[in-house]
């Protein structure tokens, strides 16, 4: 591809993001730096203008491969920074981000700063890595799509092709990969970057649809090396997979309709992630340095609508009020509680105590359509996983049968990532679990009637079919219990 | 309802869990979920979330495993990083309100090639399955 000059506009449209980061904390990698750079274009692999850069990618590999693996720059560090199986781990090694939000991020540092390495190694001052177009359909060119591209697996040699691995499984003989696996639309048809379960980006933790597919998806397609995050980077064919994957990205917020990247995330604008320059040298990078690919670092897809979607992040983060509480003066005496039998625990929201003032915000709460009443369990958590479910009731006397009204279950307990303690590994932050449960309709019967007492009822059940009354295997403990109103009218 | 730590004001309301343990080889494996007292709010759910939990395998499987509730594909399993366990998450509204008071989700292994039976390299287990409501 060649590559294009740097407009004046285009300097001062880089300078505006650049500054945009700047303000955002301190810049971790040089500016000029980066300014000092052309455009690159990353060519589809399967179009001629994609022939010299698989080329020079050969003469590159070649060359990273003849450096010691303690070379920051040579092939067997670059993929270990992905992920490796040796020991003792060097400076940034088995750093990959996957199954949370900083999936898309951190890749797309890590190709970003291999491409500048490659480049380096590849003779070709305009070098950019090709990205992998594989498409879904049936017609003969959507299904060549799915097979490895030719020059990786032709010649089937791997001290003559550096392209070629041995280390793959039935697409090195040039079968392609189900046509589904290349459908991206369950992705692109996301709207939320994080927050929901099934989101685009990720939470943290969990896994983004377009991490589960097409990228989990084509990893397992190709098999060997690929087939794990410990070795899937020393194969060549990670690179470009990659690179589709952080296409997708870009056709992802240009789709528009409120797709945007989490920079209100604090973690995930501030996180910093260590890689090496060409001369190697280390930089870390943020996620406010990679926003835009295209202003921040340099490069474009082939055939990708321009311009790219421009997003920075902010002088001051505001983020978005989706939620507003507030604590209700609503005695509930003696709020902890253990749960460590096979019987129903309760403790009693002594609503005669309650000031004339506040039962009349309840009450408010309960009719308004922007407003709801919400009983908090703060500080929930078990030495290892109970194994039960906590069923969560309100305004019922004793266990309810078939014929309570099921608005008094107002939820469960399920601990599963979050209180069970054994389950804390030394990274993980000391946090107990927090569970909210709506009280608008289980409660009004109660408050209409003018009862003295509102019974909380915690009850433990098998989780299969049935759902007796079982024995935590852990007893479960609940140390705060209150609540609050909500509201989720918009500013 | 369950608070998620980075939702952003999402709230996961759980309504059934199927915490056997279970492994998922060359033959599909049905796991049936029982929602009979949820009825009533699994109808009115605006979104419904199945979640496997504790994905995991002792080496890379080397096949897909298609999640199916009814005649519906609601997500696949890939396993990537599979020595960690994995939870993942899929839409089910739909598939979810078209059924009674019971669900059956369905795991059915697939090739990921083209033309080629299911080669299991390793099986894939899952130790949990559950279903929830969210809401914004």
């Amino acid at each position: 591809m060649a590559r294009a000059t740097v407009s004046r506009r285009k300097f001062l449209s880089r300078t505006a993001i650049a500054a945009g980061a700047v303000i955002a904390g301190p810049t971790l990698f040089d500016i000029e730096e980066l300014l000092a750079q052309p455009s690159f274009v990353r060519p589809d692999v399967f179009l001629p203008a994609a022939v010299p850069h698989l080329n020079a990618y050969k003469t590159a590999i070649n060359a990273m491969r003849a450096l010691p693996a303690t070379n920051p720059i040579s092939w067997a560090y670059q993929a270990a920074i992905h992920g490796t199986t040796v020991l003792p781990a060097k400076t940034a090694w088995n750093t990959c981000q996957h199954g949370n939000f900083f999936f898309l991020s951190w890749h797309r540092m890590y190709l970003y700063w291999f491409e500048r390495i490659v480049r380096s190694k590849s003779g070709m001052t305009s070098w950019a890595l090709p990205y992998w177009n594989y498409v879904p359909g049936t017609t003969a060119a959507q299904t060549d799509s799915r097979r490895l591209p030719l020059p990786f697996r032709s010649p089937a040699n791997a001290a003559t092709n550096a392209l070629f691995t041995p280390n793959r499984g039935g697409m090195n003989g040039g079968t392609p990969f189900n046509t589904t696996i290349a459908d991206a639309s369950g992705a692109l048809t996301q709207t939320a970057f994080t927050g929901p379960s099934v989101n685009f980006g990720g939470n943290n933790p969990g896994s983004g649809r377009l991490e589960q597919r097409p990228h989990n998806e084509v990893h397992v397609a190709v098999a060997g090396w690929m087939g794990n995050p410990q070795t899937a980077a020393q194969d060549p064919i990670f690179w470009l997979h990659h690179a589709n994957i952080d296409r997708y990205w870009n056709v992802w917020l240009k789709q528009g309709g409120g797709r945007a990247d989490p920079v209100g995330n604090a973690t995930w604008r501030n996180t910093k992630f260590t890689f090496f320059r060409e001369n190697g040298t280390q930089v870390q990078m943020t996620a406010c340095d990679i926003l835009n690919a295209s202003a921040q670092l340099n490069y474009t897809y082939q055939n990708e609508a321009l311009p790219q979607v421009t997003q920075s992040c902010p002088k001051i983060i505001i983020p978005p009020i989706l939620v507003q509480k507030r604590p209700l003066r609503i005695p509930i005496p003696d709020p902890e509680m253990v749960i460590d039998q096979a019987r129903p625990v309760t403790r009693t929201m002594q609503t005669k105590q309650v000031s004339a003032d506040v039962m009349s915000e309840a009450k408010s709460a309960i009719a308004s359509r922007d407003k709801h009443l919400v009983l908090d369990f703060g500080d929930v958590a078990a030495d290892v996983q109970p194994g039960v479910i906590f069923e969560v009731w309100v305004g019922i006397e004793g266990v309810p049968n078939e014929k309570t009204p099921q608005v008094h279950h107002v939820g469960d307990i399920a601990l599963f990532a979050q209180g069970v303690r054994s389950n804390m590994t030394h990274n993980d932050q000391p946090h107990n679990a927090t569970f909210s449960f709506p009280l608008d309709e289980a409660i009004a019967p109660a408050l209409s009637r003018g009862a003295a007492n509102v019974n909380i009822v915690v009850i433990p059940r098998d989780p299969l079919e049935g759902g007796a009354l079982k024995k935590p295997a852990s007893p479960l403990h609940i140390t705060k219990m209150s609540v609050s109103v909500e509201d989720t009218k918009q500013p | 309802m369950l608070s998620f730590a980075n939702g952003g004001g999402v709230h996961k309301e759980l309504v059934t869990r199927n915490g056997k343990d279970f492994a998922v080889a060359a033959k599909p494996v049905t796991v049936t979920l029982a929602v009979s007292r949820a009825k009533t709010r699994l109808a009115k759910a605006k979104t419904i979330v199945l979640e496997l939990e504790g994905v995991h395998a002792k080496a890379q499987p080397g096949f897909l495993v298609s999640v199916r509730i009814g005649d519906a594909e609601v997500g696949r399993v890939a396993l990537y990083t599979f020595a960690e366990p994995q939870t993942f998450a899929f839409d089910a509204t739909e598939a979810v309100k078209r059924c009674g008071g019971t669900v059956k989700v369905r795991f059915v292994p697939l090739s990921p090639l083209e033309g080629e039976g299911v080669r299991v390299a390793s099986p894939i287990r899952i130790s949990g399955v559950a279903l929830s409501i969210e809401r914004p």
